[in-house]
């Protein structure tokens, strides 16, 4: 019985036992597999060495009891579409250690390339890359071992993570996967993004040293020449840190203005770009330029003004403020360029402006078309602000010197492209034809060097041209230096005449050059019997309106007459030394425009009739070519008219008469003297010297008729101050004009000293039709001979007229 | 009947326990072969970045190789920061990632100049002595030097050629000797050889990082053991990447990616894990090792940027 309750224990015992365990079984087996859905994987998966040297987790001992010194890790499953598991990151690491590749530095060692986050809403990603199953970038998304462009170059176990192949699902020769994807950062064109695939600059090796890769052809710009995915040392993923354009810097290294006031993190630390970065980083170059989504085709970094004005740029911070943009703060404490600057944005072809070919300007100073592309060929040449400065250099002459943040700039720097000081190159690249100032008295550095213009600067530091011209602020619409009325406390006082006259005058800087009382009227309007229309003269001499502009101008001023750049006209001679300091003037030079000697090219465009004295015996080249006249000057020194009046600082008022004046009777009239300083016995014309006395005054002699008769010479009569008046006393020049030999050729005298007659001898008109027989009759010539030849005066006294 | 009912339960109960035995493995159940280990200390000396190999100096210093920021860092052994040198570059004294160390007898610092094709030699106080580049020969790639192993023998150094797969041999003066190995898997050859070390025999240990094993040669190249085999299981080498032997002549090898260091014999037999408590001890990316006169074992731990001294059981 024991036995038999025993064996029931034993098999109750053991029913239950059986029982509770098929049960237990049966629970864990579903719990595991369906719990565990990815043991399934492992179920499944086999592996050889070779695959789960990456692939770990497939090994087929986790399928096992057996302790595994790592565990089994199921999930990080990231590509799409696909099941199994993808290797970590550790597992890569495992190999680019270094002891079968060294990535450490490049792959994780600073910034990547971003993972595990989702596109942007308007991007996507090309085929054949791929995101993860969470719609993110990943490694896999650039990466794999299993393509077949993927594959390292046969026989070579060691394909370069740098390299075309980096397990990369397609090649990445020149960028063209970073491309792939990357198509609106930058459409790569230079309207707004760096340009690529071009090999214009030299790309220095030091910048492959950082991590760069080369392009196929080596200094062609590829995506990773600036950028690296793996490994970036800077913001961004650039090769380098670029906060301080150090990158930049690599290739466009003479365009640093590190230490400048261009440097915008010295002098206006809390301004921001385009893309809101502060200038510390953005760095020097990011202040102006950014290589990707730029504002403009010079990568601009600054919002642009509409029409994208090439010049914006600079007159974003350089602009004065003004009423159509009272808003608008000016950047420039900062220097602006003033209400009155160099034109800028001016085509220059087109409009003519230079005296000189604009492809000559084009060596040194670069001109531009609108958008601000550099021109070298085409017609839409403009000048703007880069025309003249280099932004990126503030000294032209030394680049190592920066200036600071405290510098102030002068005609030497101010980051010109050529210094405008001493010799003003800069200003006479353009202006080609004003570069004998360097060599005559308006060289201020020589013959005025103390004084100084509006900006407080003299000549030696304005240069030349600034010590009466400045490119930006001055004082009006010619660019004047200085002060534009030093006479005048009215400011709308404004004159051109000031141009000159602030300098030509007593106790001024020319005060050995001044003009005085007895000048050339200027300020008038040209017009008058003998003066041709203003626009004939304008298209040989400048006139001016009231405002000093050419436009529709009728008026003399100085620079009618008076080119102040150029001291000899056609004279190539240029020192920059300034060694004909001072020299004495005469009508060959002296700043004219045209030459008044030998003849009389410049006095004959307004007084027309002049031109005839030339070749007669009035002109002195013929006659008197050593007698001198009261400034002590021959007549190659004052020019044939010239010998008789000055047109500056002239002994008489009257007819600006600086010739010799001769004895003239109490009685007679004053202006004899003009012909008596030459024929009169000690005169240099003393053999033609009328030997009796001149015609009675007091007859109340008029020329009203003969004024009125345009066909015939007619007297003349003057005033006590050489006016011409209608009624009065005969005088030489009633009779007698200065210029025209024979009044009835309308030319030039034959250029030898030959015997007058009634019909020549300067007579304004036949002595027997006009001159005397008016008053005379019949009885003019008996009186003429009678009381100009003594000889004849016996003999006619028989012969007395009716 | 009720026999085949009973057989019929033996049969299910068997195959029910068939499945149990073999899905539910309870890990813990069988206990890991452990050489029991106790930390000493840490040291993370400052700026380092993933740094690869170490040496120990007559004084007790600890030379690190910090390739990443092409230097070598030394420490006081209780981790004082004494010194560094060397910096970017090509020039004398310069490195371009470099990953080994070795120092020899006389005190000399021999630096495996990775990136730079060859070997430099420095004084104890790191002035740079003198450097040579690593033989190559026609058809071969640049060297790529990855460790030194000096030795009194001959005054032979061992260079690590690990792009060539080649172990060269030269003096310590920088003459060229012999080579050995070659790209293969087959015993002598190599597949990426790495660290470099030697026991009292003479015996050279190399680290033959694909081929997942350590190889054993004598002094002049001729091939002696291999220690370790493919796997994830204790015994097992994944990704070996350092070697040391201790004074008692165990053979210490670190895997970078299981994150452990295991002990074998001389001859290659598999003693333990070096464990944690009857675990195995986690180490974070553990690569190049070195046993002290008092033989603690330092292990770099390349992406932890630390070197952890470890006191093992004998």
């Amino acid at each position: 019985m024991k036995f038999f309750a025993y064996r029931r224990r034993i098999s109750l015992y053991r029913i239950f036992t059986i029982n509770l365990t098929f049960y237990m079984v049966i629970v864990l087996f579903w719990v595991v597999l369906l719990e565990c859905p990815a043991a399934w994987a492992a179920l499944e998966k086999s592996s050889k060495k070779e695959c789960a040297m990456c692939h770990v987790m497939w090994l087929n001992v986790f399928r096992t009891e057996q302790e595994t010194l790592i565990d089994w890790e199921p999930g990080n499953v990231l590509m799409k579409d696909t099941q199994g598991i993808v290797s970590a990151e550790e597992i890569c690491y495992s190999c680019h250690d270094g002891y079968v590749l060294d990535s450490r530095h490049i792959a994780w060692k600073g910034n990547n390339h971003t993972t595990f986050k989702k596109l942007p809403e308007n991007a996507k990603i090309p085929e054949p890359f791929t995101l993860s199953n969470t719609d993110e970038i990943y490694c896999g998304t650039c990466h794999t071992p299993h393509s077949e462009e993927a594959a390292a170059p046969e026989g070579d176990p060691d394909a370069s993570v740098a390299g075309p192949n980096s397990f990369l699902r397609v090649s990445n020769t020149d960028s063209a996967m970073c491309e792939a994807c990357h198509v609106n950062a930058a459409d790569y064109k230079r309207t707004n993004g760096h340009p690529v695939h071009t090999d214009k600059l030299r790309i220095p090796d030091t910048l492959f040293e950082t991590g760069s890769i080369p392009a196929e052809k080596k200094d062609s710009v590829i995506c990773q020449t600036c950028h690296a995915v793996h490994g970036a040392k800077g913001r961004n993923l650039t090769v380098m840190d670029n906060r301080g354009s150090a990158l930049c810097m690599v290739c466009h290294e003479q365009r640093s203005v590190t230490g400048t006031l261009h440097d915008l993190r010295l002098t206006m630390p809390e301004e921001i770009n385009i893309k809101g970065e502060r200038m510390s980083e953005s760095g020097p170059c990011g202040a102006c330029h950014v290589p990707h989504n730029a504002a403009g085709y010079k990568l601009w970094a600054r919002k642009m003004p509409p029409g994208n004005p090439a010049s914006g740029i600079c007159l974003s911070c350089h602009k004065e403020n003004t009423a159509a943009d009272p808003g608008k703060e000016n950047k420039a404490e900062i220097k602006g360029i003033g209400q009155y600057s160099h034109p800028n944005d001016v085509d220059i072809v087109s409009k003519s402006v230079l005296e000189l070919a604009p492809t000559a300007i084009t060596d040194k100073l670069p001109l531009y078309a609108k958008n601000g592309a550099r021109q070298t060929e085409g017609t839409a040449k403009t000048v703007q602000c880069f025309t003249c400065h280099n932004m990126h250099q503030w000294d032209p002459v030394s680049p190592e010197n920066k200036g600071g943040k405290d510098a102030i700039g002068d005609a030497s720097t101010s980051f010109l492209r050529i210094s405008a000081g001493l010799a003003s190159m800069l200003c006479l690249e353009c202006h080609r034809d004003k570069r004998q100032l360097l060599s005559y008295d308006h060289n201020l550095a020589v013959t005025a060097p103390e004084a100084e213009n509006i900006q407080g600067r003299t000549a030696a530091v304005s240069g030349p041209c600034g010590a009466c011209h400045i490119a930006h602020n001055a004082a009006d619409k010619k660019l004047w230096a200085r002060d534009p009325a030093p006479d005048s406390n009215d400011p709308a006082d404004v004159s051109a005449l000031q141009y000159c006259i602030g300098c030509h005058g007593e106790n001024k800087m020319a005060k050995e050059k001044p003009v005085g009382e007895n000048d050339h009227p200027v300020n008038v309007v040209s017009r008058g019997p003998q003066i041709p229309p203003a626009d004939r003269v304008a298209s040989m001499l400048p006139l001016y309106n009231e405002k000093g502009s050419t436009e529709n101008g009728d008026r003399i001023l100085c620079r009618t007459c008076h080119n102040p750049h150029i001291w000899t006209v056609g004279d190539e001679v240029i020192s920059a030394s300034g060694e004909r300091k001072n020299i004495e003037g005469d009508a060959r030079n002296s700043f004219l425009r045209k030459v008044a000697s030998p003849a009389p090219d410049l006095c004959v465009v307004c007084h027309e009739d002049t031109a005839l004295l030339t070749g007669t015996d009035h002109d002195l080249f013929v006659t008197a070519p050593s007698a001198k006249n009261q400034q002590n000057r021959n007549v190659t020194e004052s020019g044939q008219c010239g010998v008789c009046h000055a047109v500056h600082n002239s002994p008489e008022k009257r007819l600006l008469w600086v010739g010799p004046y001769g004895p003239v009777a109490e009685d007679q009239h004053s202006m004899n003297g003009l012909c008596t300083g030459c024929h009169s016995k000690e005169g240099i014309a003393g053999d033609k010297i009328p030997p009796v006395a001149m015609h009675p005054p007091g007859q109340l002699i008029s020329n009203i008729m003969w004024a009125d008769t345009p066909f015939f010479g007619y007297i003349k009569l003057f005033d006590a101050d050489w006016q011409e008046v209608n009624s009065g006393d005969l005088s030489c020049s009633s009779c007698h004009s200065f210029n025209q030999w024979n009044h009835r050729l309308a030319e030039q005298g034959p250029g030898e000293n030959i015997e007058g007659n009634a019909d020549t001898s300067f007579l304004r008109t036949s002595s027997d039709q006009a001159v005397c027989i008016d008053c005379h009759g019949q009885r003019a010539i008996w009186r003429y001979t009678y009381y100009h030849s003594l000889e004849k005066r016996e003999m006619l006294k028989g012969l007395r007229p009716r | 009947m009720a026999d085949m009912g009973r057989t019929r339960k033996k049969i299910i109960f068997a195959w029910i326990a068939g499945f149990l035995f073999l899905f539910l493995p309870a890990k813990n159940v069988f206990s890991m072969e452990c050489v029991s280990s106790d930390v000493v200390r840490s040291i993370t000396p400052p700026g380092v970045d993933q740094p690869s190999d170490l040496a120990i100096g007559a004084k007790g210093n600890i030379y690190l190789v910090d390739g990443v920021n092409n230097r070598v860092v030394v420490t006081s052994g209780e981790g004082a920061l004494q010194f560094s040198f060397g910096k970017g570059g090509s020039g004398p004294g310069e490195f371009q990632y470099p990953l080994g160390i070795d120092i020899a007898k006389d005190g000399r610092v021999f630096i495996a100049d990775t990136g730079n094709h060859r070997i430099q030699v420095f004084d104890a106080g790191g002035t740079f002595q003198y450097l040579f580049p690593v033989k190559t020969s026609d058809g071969e790639k640049p060297a790529d030097p990855v460790d030194v192993l000096a030795i009194e023998l001959k005054n032979y150094l061992y260079v690590a050629d690990n792009d060539n797969h080649k172990i060269k041999v030269h003096q310590q003066d920088g003459t060229f000797e012999f080579e050995f190995g070659g790209f293969g898997e087959v015993r002598g050859r190599f597949r990426y050889p790495g660290i470099l070390a030697v026991n009292e025999f003479n015996q050279i240990f190399v680290v033959d990082v694909l081929n997942t094993r350590i190889q054993k040669f004598d002094p002049f190249g001729n091939f002696i053991a291999e220690i370790g085999t493919w796997g994830v299981t204790p015994g097992g080498l994944f990704k070996p990447k350092g070697v040391a032997v201790d004074n008692t002549g165990r053979v210490f090898i670190s895997d970078s990616f299981m994150g452990c260091v295991q002990a074998f014999t001389n001859l290659g037999g598999f003693i333990g894990v070096v464990c944690e408590n009857g675990a195995k001890r986690e180490f974070d990316t553990p690569v190049g090792m070195v046993f002290d006169a008092q033989n603690r074992m330092h292990v770099v731990e390349m992406r932890a940027n630390r070197i952890r001294i470890v006191e093992v059981s004998e």
